[in-house]
């Protein structure tokens, strides 16, 4: 069983980087408080079984908040779909300046997110938002290690398709190319 | 060293790791540079990869204050459960006749508790989190205290308790609030764990939580019960009237005593005495009223006193 000191102090470690991939996964700050709390009131029920050790903790804290998204993504899912809190940026109301096509980027990034199946969602979000390493990944999905690399791999090409099917992307796409145009005009104006 | 066949999958994310030796890493960019096809994968690999911006991202203080209630909870419960299985070991003849006589027991109480109906059973509240000055039955609470049914609750001004009995809802009352604990008189509802909390002045939020799916708030006060919708309001309680101003969005109001129900719009003042009066709002209304202008938002945090309005996403 744990002693009240040491759950806060688990706690304070963390719950921000919980709070961060429940938010990225459930879209609503509110949601995200709710499964954060669960997270913890699971840690109390397996504590008072098993020893927790520092080294088994992150990725059962992580496989929690993964398995108590999913479920109330499904239950969503059979309720059909409801609108975003403020945390994700309303594309159609995005205001068409420079600034605006980083803040695109990052709506269209989060709504293809939302298109991720299990463990695609899980493994992406764990990598993009919290930095974990695959072998952390992997504990806390459940899958290989192999499996998790393979996957991510498959999950950034269809998002890189998404994107240039999108418009973004044209850029980095045609950059050599650009290269190769402002050299071919330097290497002229030389000549001249 | 030139690279010349495209980069793998597998490297791909290691070199965006920074995994991958210096001298490779520096190959594997520079046959990017020339390579269309590499460079376009890299680039979205590293755009997608890298991270959001979640500097604003934090839980509020109330889910830490939520995971200590939870713990204290749980934390006499197992004691007591060990306690009962020290016994159970040491004394095993002893331990069978104390569960038999306990059961017979719980016959007799689960009889009197069905033929008693409407008392229903003991439900002690805990409390999770206290801020200024909160009395039960005039004795000054603290976390440690219980709150027992026929317990009086008074909230002094700019304070505010939270308590519950599970994790499925939670109940707030704030700032100058006057609230009484005690059993439900509901006939009909046999045996059942029921209670109620009579309001007689002030404001409560119970925060529900329906299934998983998330949560549910409401407002009471003692003229009038509200659930917000989505948008901003401006809610107080004053005296014998709850005024209500909407800015956004749109809430539902019941009157308690004429239980006449409108849906609240953004510009209208609604003054729910008896009866709900509708007018348009002004600045000025706000004049009118110089104590509990409690301010709420849908997470159930409190706006400093001198703040005017609240937020409620749907």
């Amino acid at each position: 069983m744990l002693d009240e000191e040491k759950l806060i102090a688990l706690y304070r470690r963390h719950s921000r980087e919980l709070f961060v991939f429940i938010v990225r996964y459930t879209g609503s700050h509110e949601a995200a408080e709710d499964i954060l709390h669960d997270c913890f009131e699971n840690l109390m029920s397996y504590a008072a079984r098993y020893p927790i050790t520092d080294d088994n903790l992150r990725a059962f804290l992580f496989t929690t908040a993964r398995n108590l998204c999913v479920n109330r993504h499904r239950s969503r899912v059979r309720r059909g779909p409801r609108p975003l809190d403020e945390s994700a940026p309303d594309r159609r109301t995005a205001a068409p300046d420079a600034l605006s096509e980083s803040r695109e980027l990052a709506a269209l990034i989060a709504t293809l997110v939302e298109g991720l199946d299990e463990p695609d969602r899980s493994i992406f979000l764990m990598k993009k938002e919290l930095g974990l390493t695959y072998p952390e990944i992997a504990r806390a999905t459940g899958h290989s290690e192999r499996t998790v690399r393979r996957r991510l791999s498959e999950t950034l090409d269809r998002m890189r398709d998404a994107l240039h099917a999108a418009g973004f992307f044209a850029f980095f796409v045609f950059f050599p190319f650009f290269v190769a145009v402002y050299c071919a005009t330097i290497v002229t104006h030389a000549w001249r | 060293m030139k690279q010349t066949a495209h980069i793998r999958d597998a490297e791909l994310l290691d070199l965006i790791d920074g995994a991958i030796p210096a001298a490779r890493s520096r190959a594997m960019r520079t046959h990017a540079a020339d390579c269309p096809r590499c460079h376009a994968r890299l680039a979205a690999a590293e755009t997608l990869l890298a991270a959001s911006d979640n500097a604003a991202l934090a839980p509020s203080d109330a889910v830490l204050r939520r995971v200590r209630a939870s713990y204290r909870r749980r934390a006499g419960a197992p004691r007591r459960l060990d306690r009962v299985r020290d016994f159970a070991r040491e004394r095993r003849s002893l331990a069978i006749a104390s569960a038999l006589a306990a059961a017979l027991i719980l016959l007799a109480t689960t009889t009197l508790m069905v033929r008693q109906g409407e008392n229903g059973g003991q439900v002690t509240m805990d409390i999770s989190y206290i801020e200024g000055d909160v009395y039960i039955n005039n004795a000054e609470a603290d976390l440690t205290s219980k709150i027992k049914p026929n317990s009086r609750i008074r909230v002094g001004k700019d304070s505010l308790i939270e308590f519950s009995n599970t994790s499925a809802y939670i109940i707030k009352a704030i700032d100058d609030s006057v609230l009484v604990f005690e059993r439900a008189k509901t006939p009909g509802v046999r045996g059942r764990r029921a209670y109620t909390i009579r309001l007689i002045r002030g404001t409560i939020l119970s925060q529900m939580r329906k299934n998983t799916l998330g949560l549910e708030y409401s407002y009471s006060t003692p003229e009038a019960y509200l659930r917000p919708l989505e948008g901003e309001f401006i809610l107080q309680s004053a005296g014998d009237r709850t005024v209500v101003i909407m800015k956004s969005g749109s809430m539902r109001i019941k009157s308690l005593s004429s239980d006449e129900r409108v849906t609240a719009e953004p510009n209208k003042k609604y003054t729910i005495t008896k009866s709900i009066d509708r007018g348009d709002a002004e600045d000025d209304d706000l004049d009118d009223f110089n104590i509990n202008d409690a301010i709420h938002r849908q997470d159930g945090q409190r706006e400093p006193a001198d703040a005017s309005t609240g937020t409620v996403n749907g």
